[in-house]
């Protein structure tokens, strides 16, 4: 799967460009892009200033459980739905517009950003893949990350109910600039 | 006839004198040239307010469409007519006597919680995002 027309591969290297200095791994570079292995590498290292990490990337469901992953997952689904069932996007755009979104929000409350760009494509790959899906919360309306065929019936979300120390774990530290926009125009 | 004339006029005099009793009485007339008098018409407030949105809205809409049509809770239409519209339409579009941005949301527990309700503000902010997120894609769907 090469490139057969260069303008096409200049938009799929600012597409790496930014999705890299968004903080993207190398595994999802090679799938969203029509790049080689070895100019996604020449990309990273110019954006980044450093070799990509190595190992594979985290594979699990239950990740997105846990109290705090759950919570900002659904946040970013909650963005990411909106611009889904646009015809004008691809689903690559809608989840970079999602995660800018998302990350916004993120920074306007000086907060940590829990869910990385990587974490947020597999999350939207596993919703297309029916691993999970949105489950409507009964209390508040929202719409939560839920485990694929839970039952929907008398779920409520953990923002309703809070477990005892949730989101008391960690100290807040306030959150080093994201450099989004250092390699943007 | 003579007589039921007379009678006549005294029944209109009197409901008349009635009237005006009452007139003054709740004293309808007097507060009210006060209040003409010193009223406020937010006109120029309300103009400068609908240009800034117009503006920003547009601003929004050629930098990144459909990221503004979500923050902005429009439809596709809206945001033709708006990404389209010269300055000089601008600026009689928001000459007028309605502000032309609204509120969005009247949903009391958003509102709690916009306002910070909760344990803690971050969880409440999250919260509140995620359920106007759901709602204004409800909407657009």
């Amino acid at each position: 799967m090469r490139n057969k027309s260069v303008i096409e591969e200049a938009a799929d290297i600012r597409r790496a460009v930014e999705l890299v200095s968004l903080g993207a791994r190398m595994q999802m570079l090679e799938a969203v892009t029509r790049l080689s292995r070895e100019r996604l590498l020449k990309i990273y290292k110019e954006v980044r200033g450093m070799s990509p990490p190595k190992g594979m990337l985290p594979f699990s469901t239950d990740w997105f459980m846990a109290w705090q992953p759950n919570v900002h997952a659904s946040l970013f689904m909650a963005f990411h739905s909106h611009f889904r069932g646009r015809d004008s996007l691809s689903g690559l755009d809608a989840i970079v517009k999602a995660y800018h979104l998302y990350l916004d929000h993120i920074e306007a409350e000086r907060m940590e950003p829990v869910l990385s760009i990587t974490r947020a494509w597999t999350l939207v790959r596993f919703c297309d893949a029916d691993l999970l899906q949105s489950t409507t919360c009964t209390t508040c309306g929202g719409h939560f990350v839920a485990h694929a065929y839970d039952p929907t019936r008398d779920y409520v979300c953990g923002l309703c109910n809070m477990p005892s120390r949730a989101g008391k774990g960690k100290k807040k530290r306030v959150s080093a600039r994201s450099t989004r926009f250092a390699r943007m125009d | 006839m003579r007589v039921e004339l007379v009678a006549f006029l005294t029944l209109i005099c009197k409901q008349n004198l009635q009237f005006l009793r009452i007139y003054f009485k709740f004293g309808t007339v007097a507060p009210d040239i006060e209040r003409k008098m010193k009223r406020r018409d937010f006109q120029t407030e309300i103009k400068e307010l609908n240009l800034a949105f117009l503006m920003l809205a547009q601003q929004m809409l050629r930098d990144d469409r459909e990221t503004a049509m979500f923050r902005l809770g429009i439809s596709d239409d809206v945001a033709d007519l708006i990404e389209g519209l010269s300055s000089m339409r601008l600026v009689r579009m928001a000459t007028g006597q309605m502000l032309l941005p609204g509120f969005r949301f009247d949903d009391a527990m958003l509102a709690g919680l916009l306002a910070g309700e909760g344990r803690d503000p971050a969880s409440a902010s999250l919260h509140a995002a995620i359920i106007a997120a759901t709602k204004a894609s409800g909407e657009m769907a």
